[in-house]
């Protein structure tokens, strides 16, 4: 997750939306068209990532919906022969623990679902940022562009178009589902809100995040418990985790001092990411156009 | 197709029989984070054997497997599963490093530094110049380790907070080699922008700061955090004690060191390192 400060608002503009697919133009009105399945890889630390086609290149891009801006690390920028540009009028972004990135790459051509995008802007991004395997981050300036189908059990990212009928995208199985609504940001994050032991908790939805966080002072002022209760491991032994009825039994939540995270528990910022710790769980299917989370266990088919 | 949710049939409860590979997968990750060896070498083992993980996940299977076998030491175990993961996905850098520390474990050391030398080939990141740069320290091959160093070091100027480290690692390798370039050192802190620990012990390599400034310095906060640097203070100090030949006052302080040092900071493993090279 990253977020962005002073950043001039038409340095990245929104996504260029790719043609329509045969498929999809020529469906009938509740057809669901894919634009097409990126096969995904689930890295040994639990982060997702796809092949995506830059400058004629396959890049491995971690998909993290609690991104701002679409990345390439440093390596890949040069690897690529992109010359990276400082932002204007000392603009910058921070990533996890304050961490600045100041400047972007602009590549030529992208390909991402059958479909070409031309003179795409990337931010650069510190290649310490992410696993070995890494070239950059897939984020939702691009994503959102889509309804995004995690289908983890089968390691596929659908890509869908938002010419859909509403609430008609459960495909995968004829099993309950949840429907989660959820808060798009300025940032295009999904907030949402979730039960955690009873209370409610402000929180986004992070595919970047290997595991879930939470303020630790939000916390300990919401759960009342003392530091001794988590020092050893940073975690306290939460009990369940419901979401709209879907509920995740002794959830796995690091507790993070908001001076380390330097991005929650702040006025406007979430109390909690919840990561691909819990989120592997789950069969995702976002709609970005109906502002909604539809959601089964992994497994249902 | 029912609309809407049932609590009951959509709770996910952690710990559960899992019915798939990919929920064994899922579990083994899980426990690998948590730090769970046996529980993520049972996991993947299963998620292995079911037949149904999706094709794209058997890479990332052997390498949490491994991960976990490292843990326990069992490095021929681990080799095995990483073998077959470098063979599933030979682009893998995370599988090349991780072979090498395997290697490295086995005493196999060509090896390892076949594997770092790989593992540039496909990807020349700060990351792999670290690692490389430690696994050659670890080797006593400190002239190597130190450009190593001085390269990751160069790399992740300006953007990383373990920036400090990284040049600390290579004032310490080189000044052990005989060959510590002060105006290449006094370069490379320049790209610093932070004041505080572990400056003082950079500014002792430098030659502008006394031993008993670091220590007064390493002092100069509460008390935990005070410890912790006393014990990265011992350890960096009794390397430049043994780098200028005084093995008594240097091993002396990385016994301190090794005593002192939570278990989970580099300058522990790097002390222990230190006392199993010593004859």
């Amino acid at each position: 997750m990253v977020r962005p400060k002073l950043l001039a608002i038409a340095l990245l503009a929104a996504a260029a939306i790719p043609a329509v697919g045969a498929a999809a133009a020529d469906a009938p009105a509740c057809h669901l068209g894919r634009y097409a399945s990126l096969p995904m890889t689930i890295d040994e630390a639990g982060l997702v990532t796809v092949p995506i086609k830059i400058g004629g290149e396959e890049e491995n891009l971690l998909v993290d919906t609690g991104g701002v801006f679409s990345m390439l690390t440093s390596a890949t920028a040069a690897r690529l022969n992109l010359k990276p540009v400082s932002l204007d009028f000392g603009a910058a972004m921070y990533g996890w623990g304050g961490r600045r990135m100041n400047h972007y790459v602009e590549a030529e051509q992208i390909e991402i679902a059958g479909a070409t995008i031309k003179r795409r802007q990337f931010m650069v991004m510190p290649d310490d940022f992410l696993p070995l395997d890494d070239d950059g981050i897939l984020a939702p300036d691009i994503l959102s562009v889509f309804e995004v189908d995690f289908d983890f059990a089968k390691s596929q990212m659908g890509l869908f178009s938002k010419d859909h009928c509403e609430g008609k995208v459960v495909y995968w199985t004829h099993d309950d589902y949840a429907a989660i609504p959820f808060d798009l940001d300025s940032n295009r994050h999904m907030k949402i809100t979730i039960t955690l032991d009873g209370k409610e908790v402000h929180a986004i939805l992070d595919t970047g995040a290997s595991d879930s966080v939470m303020s630790l002072e939000t916390a300990r002022s919401m759960f009342g418990f003392k530091p001794s209760a988590i020092a050893e491991t940073g975690r306290y032994p939460f009990k369940s985790l419901t979401i709209q009825g879907v509920t995740v039994n002794n959830p796995v939540i690091d507790l993070v001092p908001d001076d380390k995270s330097k991005m929650l528990g702040n006025y406007g910022e979430p109390d909690m990411i919840l990561g691909m710790g819990i989120l592997r769980q789950l069969h995702l299917f976002i709609s970005f156009k109906e502002h909604t989370v539809y959601v089964t266990p992994a497994s249902a088919h | 197709m029912r609309a809407r949710l049932l609590a009951a049939a959509l709770t996910l409860a952690a710990g559960c029989a899992f019915a798939s590979g990919y929920d064994d997968f899922s579990a083994g990750v899980t426990a690998n984070a948590r730090g769970e060896a046996d529980r993520a070498i049972a996991s993947f083992t299963s998620a292995l054997a079911s037949g149904d993980l999706a094709s794209g996940y058997l890479p990332s299977a052997r390498l949490g497997r491994a991960r976990a076998y490292l843990a326990k030491g069992d490095c021929t175990r681990a080799l095995a599963d990483l073998d077959e993961a470098v063979k599933l996905r030979p682009n893998s850098v995370s599988g090349r490093v991780m072979r090498a520390a395997a290697y490295s474990c086995l005493k196999n050391a060509d090896a390892a530094t076949a594997d770092f030398n790989a593992a540039l080939n496909l990807r020349p990141t700060a990351r792999v110049y670290e690692n490389y740069g430690r696994f050659q320290w670890n080797q006593g091959l400190f002239a190597e380790a130190a450009a190593n160093y001085a390269q990751t070091s160069q790399m992740s100027a300006g953007s990383d907070p373990h920036l400090p480290y990284k040049v600390l690692w290579y004032a310490m390798s080189a000044e052990r080699a005989g060959t510590l370039d002060q105006a290449k050192l006094n370069d490379l802190v320049s790209n610093i922008d932070q004041s505080g620990w572990p400056r003082p012990i950079l500014d002792y390599y430098r030659n502008r700061l006394t031993e008993s400034r670091v220590y007064e310095k390493a002092a100069d906060s509460d008390a935990t955090i005070a410890n912790q640097q006393k014990c990265e203070a011992d350890f960096y100090v009794g390397e430049w004690h043994l780098a200028r030949k005084e093995p008594d006052a240097g091993m002396k302080l990385i016994h301190a060191a090794f005593g002192e040092c939570p278990h989970n900071f580099m300058e522990y493993y790097a002390a222990d390192r230190e006392l199993k090279r010593q004859p």
